[in-house]
């Protein structure tokens, strides 16, 4: 417990941006349904991101030509003001994220120009090729592998739960670029930018609770990729995926996913006639405070990061407990009225199905637990 | 170094050496510990420079109160600096022994100085009281009619309990890693290093909330943020409590061990100033008070600016 956490404002300029991203979202507001508010960062709206792309917001972080090298704090106010309005940012969230952030720091100058400029406007999509029908949690079991082809590579195996494949142009995928999986381990993997538009490649949906289909199977059949679009170094692929996990673990979409409920029900709350009993406004106040209290986690985290000191401890965290609270967050909100309009009423349904993968995506509860444990030195 | 850091790694190192030398039992009022403190200046140090003080705000004291709480708050030093405090914002003189928020127990009371008051709210109006002539309790049992002493005290126990969590943590982490059963330590258990990382979760989620509160109430805009600290630290304490206990089995209920006292000071104080309830209703109104609840959630924990650490 050092002395000096958490001790800077917001800078002016963050401060001015976010005004300018509440006037910008409110102008769609309107449009938009409490169900489709609900989608949050699953929703895939490509024109939606080319607007946010136009305005010098995906990829902001990024020094120039590809970005404005803008702080990491305004990031940050820009993505939670995107969540808790629940605008639609699916098609540049993971790009925006990991995938741009990974190419820019380990990717050839050829794959930069290709790929960050496209990124930045909003047209490219990006999705993440590590988990297999046999590698989940335990990812450094991944079997599919990348054989030598003259200049290239070719690739073999099946890639799991790909999200939104099926719309974006390019996957950064996990590969065995050496020895059997059993015996190496993290060893022997490389990444591959894959674009989905190879022949040999088949992207099979697959139906969720809610009936949506933002899941995909990703199959690969000898399907070949060039040399030119190795991501990094050959063999270096476990490292590269784990600084990418870590940015993959800490954003504010780890607590906020189920705010766009929580905004809606209070709206409602208040335009009610009758007075709120005080029960109800227990069960608002502590979603309320829940999440207050992870949004100050998680710009420490941003904290941390900005002066280079390792967050994984405080993201690790933010993640488990913001997994918590979005999980809880449905059933409370449907505890709050007796009969929800019937836009609130599907939108809740939906969040309730959406919730078992909060505690899921980016890395199990039980895998977080026992980093959290390490990182406590009993592990 | 800040003022604020040399004083913490004063009261780190005064509060082990005490440590060494209490024997078994701590429910007690430990009186070298007290005068050692005084002697060092810590009762005062949130008041003006005038009044004898280091005018200290509850950012840079943060460090101090938890460690305190975390070593089980052998002397109530908490509420000492946050009674004088208050003392020298009304304008009168702060009193030089330590300063009890309620009746303290018997051996507690016993081992005092005669020195020792406890803080009484009349209304608006504080005091000192020494034990004696406080029959009524101090402004842990009563409703203060100020919203400003609530507002110190709901802080208070926030940051206490953030510390004590954090100790009842370090304890944990300690035992299991000593105690073996089934042929291996605890700690190898893959249960138990899950309830460790909850209890650590806990730890840290109070400990943010509680310094973001500090934060806020030393620019004067406290209310929510003090709110939203006391609600997740009572919450904390509801689960947290019990995780510390769970994986110390018996161990931890007996009264010779430290976790006892954590265990006893955090369930008192997640009653005092306000229970989950209460600051839970109030958030809850404040949200809807307000054009959408995500206002809330932001003027509760945008970061403030703190003097002293740029």
């Amino acid at each position: 417990m050092n002395s000096t956490e958490n001790v800077r404002a917001l800078t002016p300029a963050a401060l001015a941006l976010r005004e300018e991203v509440r006037e910008f979202l409110a102008s769609y507001s309107e449009q938009w349904t409490t169900f489709d508010k609900a989608h949050s960062w699953a929703a895939f709206d490509r024109e939606f991101s080319r607007e946010v792309g136009k305005r010098g917001w995906i990829g902001m972080t990024w020094q120039a030509p590809f970005g404005a090298g803008r702080s990491a704090v305004e990031r940050i106010v820009l993505q939670e003001e995107m969540l808790a309005a629940g605008a639609p940012v699916g098609a540049h969230w993971v790009a925006d994220r990991q995938s741009g952030p990974l190419i820019l720091k380990v990717g050839t100058s050829e794959q930069q120009q290709r790929y960050l400029p496209g990124i930045a406007k909003g047209d490219l999509s990006f999705c993440i090729g590590m988990s297999e029908p046999n590698a989940g949690s335990d990812l450094a079991a991944i079997e599919a592998r990348a054989e030598r082809d003259t200049g290239g590579w070719r690739l073999n195996g099946t890639k799991l739960w790909t999200t939104n494949a099926h719309s974006c142009q390019v996957m950064i995928g996990l590969f065995r670029t050496s020895g059997p999986a059993r015996e190496m381990r993290q060893k022997g993997l490389t990444q591959f930018l894959i674009e989905l538009d190879s022949s040999g490649l088949e992207i099979r949906p697959i139906a969720d609770l809610n009936g949506e289909s933002h899941f995909n199977e990703v199959v690969f059949n000898d399907v070949f990729v060039p040399d030119e679009r190795l991501l990094g170094v050959e063999g270096e692929g476990w490292a590269q995926v784990t600084s990418e996990l870590a940015l993959e673990r800490s954003g504010p979409e780890r607590f906020l996913s189920a705010f766009p409920l929580v905004a809606a029900a209070a709206k409602e709350l208040a335009e009610m006639s009758s007075v709120v009993e005080r029960g109800d406004l227990a069960t608002l106040g502590t979603l309320i405070c829940e999440t207050a209290v992870l949004r100050s986690l998680s710009l420490m985290v941003a904290g941390k990061l900005e002066r280079n000191e390792d967050p994984s401890y405080l993201a690790i965290i933010t993640k488990d407990l913001g997994a918590e609270l979005e999980q809880r967050t449905a059933p409370a909100v449907r505890s709050l009225f007796e009969r929800p309009t019937p836009d609130l009423k599907k939108a809740i349904e939906y969040t309730v199905k959406a919730s078992p993968t909060f505690s899921l995506r980016g890395g199990a509860r039980e895998i977080l637990r026992g980093l959290t444990a390490r990182a406590l030195g009993v592990r | 170094m800040s003022v604020a850091d040399i004083l913490l790694e004063q009261v780190v190192r005064l509060y082990s050496e005490a440590s060494n030398k209490r024997s078994g039992n701590s429910d007690g009022f430990d009186a070298a510990l007290w005068s050692h403190a005084e002697e060092l200046g810590l009762p005062l140090a949130m008041c003006p420079d005038a009044d004898g003080g280091f005018d200290l705000g509850w950012s840079e004291m943060f460090g101090v109160l938890a460690h305190a709480s975390a070593c089980g708050e052998p002397i109530p030093l908490g509420e000492t600096l946050v009674a004088n405090a208050l003392v020298c914002s009304a304008g009168s003189v702060p009193e030089t022994g330590p300063i009890f928020f309620g009746l303290p127990g018997d051996s507690e009371g016993d081992a005092a100085p005669n020195s020792a008051r406890v803080l009484v709210a009349e209304g608006k109006s504080l005091s000192l009281a020494p034990l004696a002539e406080a029959m009524a309790g101090g402004v842990a049992n009563s409703e203060p009619g100020s919203e400003f002493v609530v507002q110190a005290g709901a802080l208070l126990r926030a940051v206490q309990i953030a510390g004590a969590l954090q100790g009842a943590l370090d304890l944990a982490v300690r035992y299991t890693q000593e105690r073996s059963q089934f042929g291996r330590p605890l700690s190898k258990f893959q249960a138990v290093q899950h309830m460790l990382a909850q209890l650590a979760s806990e730890a840290v989620a109070t400990a943010a909330a509680a310094r973001m509160a500090c934060a806020k109430m030393d620019a004067g805009e406290g209310k929510l943020a003090i709110a939203i600290a006391k609600l997740r630290a009572g919450r904390a304490v509801e689960k947290g409590v019990m995780l510390a206990h769970q994986i110390h089995g018996a161990m931890g209920v007996t009264l010779e061990y430290p976790l006892a006292r954590l265990s006893l000071n955090m369930w008192r104080w997640s009653e005092e100033f306000g229970d989950q309830k209460y600051w839970a209703i109030a958030v809850g109104r404040a949200g809807m008070a307000m054009p959408s609840a995500w206002d809330a959630v932001v003027s509760a924990s945008d970061p403030v600016g703190v003097a002293g650490y740029e």
